[in-house]
């Protein structure tokens, strides 16, 4: 009995999650990178809107964007393009709200084929992005509009320093779905922001930006509305 | 002679009158035709009602609450720009009126309490409307002057773009109402925001009616004119903050 107890407690530990994905060292190489996607914390998500005002602030700013894309979700060198761009992020409102502008560009592959954002080619040139603190469901929600006028957006929870949205791909029909994920740590001057195209469970298109600061930009400050709802 | 004179005369006018009986309004079988706003579907139409909306604006209308007889007149601005070339419309807003509160000097309800739309949440707030062809219709985000988003889908016929969504932070306006507040007699329950936009293709004005439904009941609508000005009367408008 006293064992069974001492195993439920070392379940219901934080980082019990995090030993028990770890795989066995006998695990052939193709199961490694199997598990090379998931990530298991024992962080839980934020719940409260207080907690959620410090990181919306994060994404103010004035950056440069560069990273790369991965074509075919496979990490072959071929299928891989650099990626160059600029974003602005300004704040508006209480706690705030976020609209960003980005334009991101890449080298488009010879004979693009697929539909919408499989074909590789850049719908970010531009994009909006709105961003607000959802006090309903106690996360973050977005809503971004591409350069073709495609809107997608979604509810999504912060863990830690980083955001993550799963929304349906607006312009593949059926079977895809895409995740976003945007790492703000505090007191840094760069933002990740990585964004998988998962067609029928299988990565079929990945981009990974990395925003660098180059200038700030003023958050509202409070006295910008003090009535109440 | 005299009374077959008169007799074909009567018969003149009495076939007269029954041929005009169609057309007189107050008869009850009169027909009536009703003009059906046709729904628009397609991606293309839909990018061309959007960008109707591209342009700047001075804005003026009233926030009316017909349960109460409250009415307040609001004035602002609003800047609405294409996303790139393509359909997505982002606006800015700066509409303000006088807030509207719920003061109850005396008895058990006595204090100050909020009404549905009593604060003016668009000073400043930001709209992004896009395409959502799965939906054959659109998919929008306001930001409100809080930095709160409500988020939904709506729907183009005709002239009319009609968009719905939830009332964000609904729970903590409920609990903010005055406690004996009915709708629909019953007490705060759901609370819907409809909002209805009028672009005529080549006209210099939007209308941008929304209403605030509390259990399925209108309790606030913020009727909103918004007229196009030209590039010189925009130089005069405040300034709306945007690269594009």
């Amino acid at each position: 009995m006293a064992l069974v107890q001492t195993a439920v407690a070392w379940l219901l530990l934080p980082g019990a999650a995090t030993l028990a994905a770890a795989p066995a060292p006998t695990a052939p190489a193709d199961e490694l990178d199997e598990l090379g996607e998931v990530i298991v914390s024992g962080e839980r998500a934020t719940r409260k809107v207080e907690d959620l005002i410090p990181w919306i602030r994060r994404l103010l700013g004035d950056y440069t964007i560069e990273g790369y894309v991965h074509l075919g979700g496979k990490n072959e060198a071929e299928d891989r393009r650099m990626v160059r761009g600029s974003g602005l992020c300004v704040g508006f409102g209480l706690a705030p709200g976020v609209q960003c502008e980005i334009h991101v560009n890449w080298r488009i592959p010879e004979g693009a084929q697929g539909p919408g954002t499989l074909a590789g080619v850049s719908y970010l040139t531009p994009a909006m992005i709105l961003y607000g603190v959802e006090p309903d469901d106690v996360g973050i929600r977005y809503l971004q509009v591409d350069n073709r006028g495609m809107a997608e957006g979604t509810n999504g929870l912060v863990v830690g320093n980083t955001a993550s949205f799963t929304v349906a791909c607006v312009d593949v029909p059926e079977g895809c779905q895409r995740v976003t994920r945007i790492t703000a740590p505090p007191d840094s001057k760069h933002i990740d922001m990585r964004i998988d195209t998962n067609v029928d469970g299988q990565l079929a298109l990945r981009y990974h930006f990395q925003f660098t600061r180059v200038a700030e930009v003023q958050a509202p400050g409070p006295a910008a509305s003090g009535s109440k709802r | 002679m005299r009374r077959v004179l008169l007799a074909a005369t009567l018969l003149v006018m009495g076939t007269a009158a029954a041929g005009a009986a169609g057309k007189n309004p107050r008869d009850a079988n009169i027909d009536v035709s009703y003009l059906i706003p046709e729904p628009v579907t397609q991606t293309g139409q839909i990018a061309a009602w959007l960008r109707r909306l591209a342009g700047r604006y001075r804005v003026e209308g009233a926030v009316s609450m017909p349960a109460r007889g409250t009415f307040e007149p609001l004035r602002g601005n609003g800047d609405c720009a294409v996303v790139g070339t393509g359909a997505g419309m982002h606006c800015i807003f700066d509409i303000a009126w006088q807030d509207i509160f719920d003061i109850s000097l005396g008895g058990s309800d006595a204090g100050v309490f909020n009404l549905p739309g009593g604060v003016a949440w668009l000073s400043p707030a930001m709209m992004l409307i896009g395409l959502d062809p799965g939906k054959q219709g659109l998919s929008f985000l306001v930001v409100d002057h809080k930095g709160l988003p409500e988020a939904g889908s709506g729907s183009i016929a005709g002239d009319r773009a009609t968009l719905r969504a939830g009332c964000v932070n609904a729970p903590n306006l409920f609990l903010s109402m005055r406690p004996s507040a009915t709708y629909e007699g019953r007490r705060p329950d759901t609370c819907e925001r409809i909002t209805r936009i009028d672009a005529r293709a080549g006209s210099s004005l939007v209308n941008m009616v929304i209403d605030i439904e509390i259990n399925g009941d209108r309790a606030t609508t913020v009727d909103v004119t918004l007229r196009r000005v030209s590039p010189d009367d925009a130089a005069g408008l405040q300034p709306l903050r945007r690269r594009r």
